[in-house]
């Protein structure tokens, strides 16, 4: 009988499997012949297996597979046989093994990385860092502060003139000395300043103060506009009904024909 | 389950998530590692690192991604690389998290520093999309254990010649 080479199906396109040079011709290759587990490891940890005969000759076909001391078999590590649907065994290329050989995998990767960025920095000729800083990054982060909703109102808007509303000048002083809406606070919105919360509570208590119903803000009327950023943090400090001027002190400025420089 | 593991279409969907992941890392270390100073400010602005740690990080992180993304679009220790990328993705989404627990209005400098990109601030929506990188990651280190590049192409030219 020919030797039969097993069929690797859709595993080794165009490679032959080489067969076993010291085995019977009219024996089969149980190693290709998966009998346990789906997958059986090649390893080198698994013990050879031979065919038994039932009967005294040599020629008979075995009909089981014992596991018997012998010489290791000779598949690279990381190579595992997989039964196929049709029965066939497929000899599978293992990438990166076990999730133990991953992992070291992985440590190496982060070894090598580690290294040749640390070799980087020491070869840059101009814009190298200290590997360990010692002096505090400069960090220009704003600081964040509660905003709430606010409500858009036209420079036309009645409500400019009712007793009721509590007007404020988000301008700068000497903005609001040029020129203001009549009876205005001036409380200037400051951009970079530090965080407002007492400004907020002591608007808060003039709104009591006051009460009023609402409370109106207009600013500079550029983009962003310094009313309604003011009016924004009025309302997330926990003041209601908080209003702004669209298009700011110019807007009011051109619509507003009772204000005048005081 | 088992079967579902050792599906071999993995590699396949794998392959193109490859692709994509080490596509998005190797974009993404370029900046860092030709401006490592920038780098360390923008990881010094998240205040999530102690001050003697922040150098060390953005001197060789961007050398992972940019290790961990070649070796994913090459095919060569893919596992190992999508761990790798995992972990990375894993320490910023805390950073991240953290940054946006404190309420910091800044930008991610993920793909640049914090002055190039004062369009990108960070968000939540930030966070779902490192999520989404790392689920990729994942999905290459535990389902694609047939990757299709390099290591395998090797490995079958080997078994041939033997």
């Amino acid at each position: 009988m020919e030797p039969k080479a097993t069929e690797l199906s859709g595993v080794h396109p165009g490679c032959q499997p080489r067969l076993k040079e010291d085995s019977a011709h009219d024996q089969p290759d149980h190693r290709d012949e998966v009998t346990g587990p789906n997958v059986t490891e090649l390893s080198g940890t698994q013990p050879a297996c031979e065919p038994v005969s039932k009967g005294n000759s040599a020629r008979e076909q075995p009909d089981r597979c014992e596991h018997v001391a012998g010489p290791k078999p000779t598949e690279p590590r990381g190579i595992r046989v997989e039964r196929q649907p049709n029965g066939r065994a497929a000899h599978v290329p293992r990438s990166g093994g076990s999730f133990g050989i991953v992992v070291r995998d992985g440590a190496i990767l982060v070894a090598v990385t580690l290294i040749l960025g640390l070799a980087s920095n020491a070869l840059r000729p101009n814009d190298k860092i200290a590997w360990i800083q010692q002096e505090e990054y400069e960090i220009l982060v704003p600081c964040p502060e509660p905003t709430g909703e606010v409500t858009a109102m036209a420079p036309d808007d009645p409500a400019l003139k009712d007793s009721a509303s509590l007007v404020i000048d988000a301008r700068s002083p000497k903005e609001f000395g040029s020129w203001h809406v009549p009876k205005a606070l001036d409380i200037e919105f400051d951009w970079l300043g530090p965080p407002i919360d007492e400004e907020v509570k002591r608007v808060a208590k003039q709104v009591a103060a006051s009460q009023s119903h609402r409370v109106i803000v207009y600013g500079d009327g550029d983009d962003p506009d310094s009313g309604r950023e003011w009016a924004r943090l009025l309302s997330g400090g926990g003041i209601k009904n908080v209003f702004y001027v669209t298009g700011g002190g110019p807007a009011l400025k051109q619509r507003l024909k009772e204000v005048s420089v005081p | 389950m088992k079967s579902w593991i050792s599906w071999r279409g993995h590699r396949w969907l794998g392959f193109p998530a490859r692709l994509y992941l080490g596509w998005v890392f190797l974009i993404a270390c370029v900046h860092k590692i030709l401006h490592p100073g920038s780098f360390a400010v923008d990881v010094a602005t998240y205040q999530f690192l102690p001050l003697s740690t922040v150098n060390l990080f953005a001197l060789t992180v961007p050398w992972m991604e940019l290790g961990a993304g070649a070796l994913l679009v090459l095919g060569i220790r893919v596992r190992a690389a999508a761990l790798v990328v995992s972990g990375l993705m894993v320490s910023f989404m805390i950073a991240l998290a953290w940054a946006l627990h404190l309420g910091l209005d800044m930008s991610c400098g993920c793909f640049a520093s914090q002055a190039a990109a004062e369009n990108d601030p960070i968000s939540w929506h930030t966070l779902g999309r490192d999520a989404g990188w790392l689920l990729l990651g994942l999905y290459v280190l535990f389902f694609d254990h047939h990757p299709i590049g390099l290591e395998t192409l090797k490995r079958r030219q080997d078994r041939c010649v033997t």
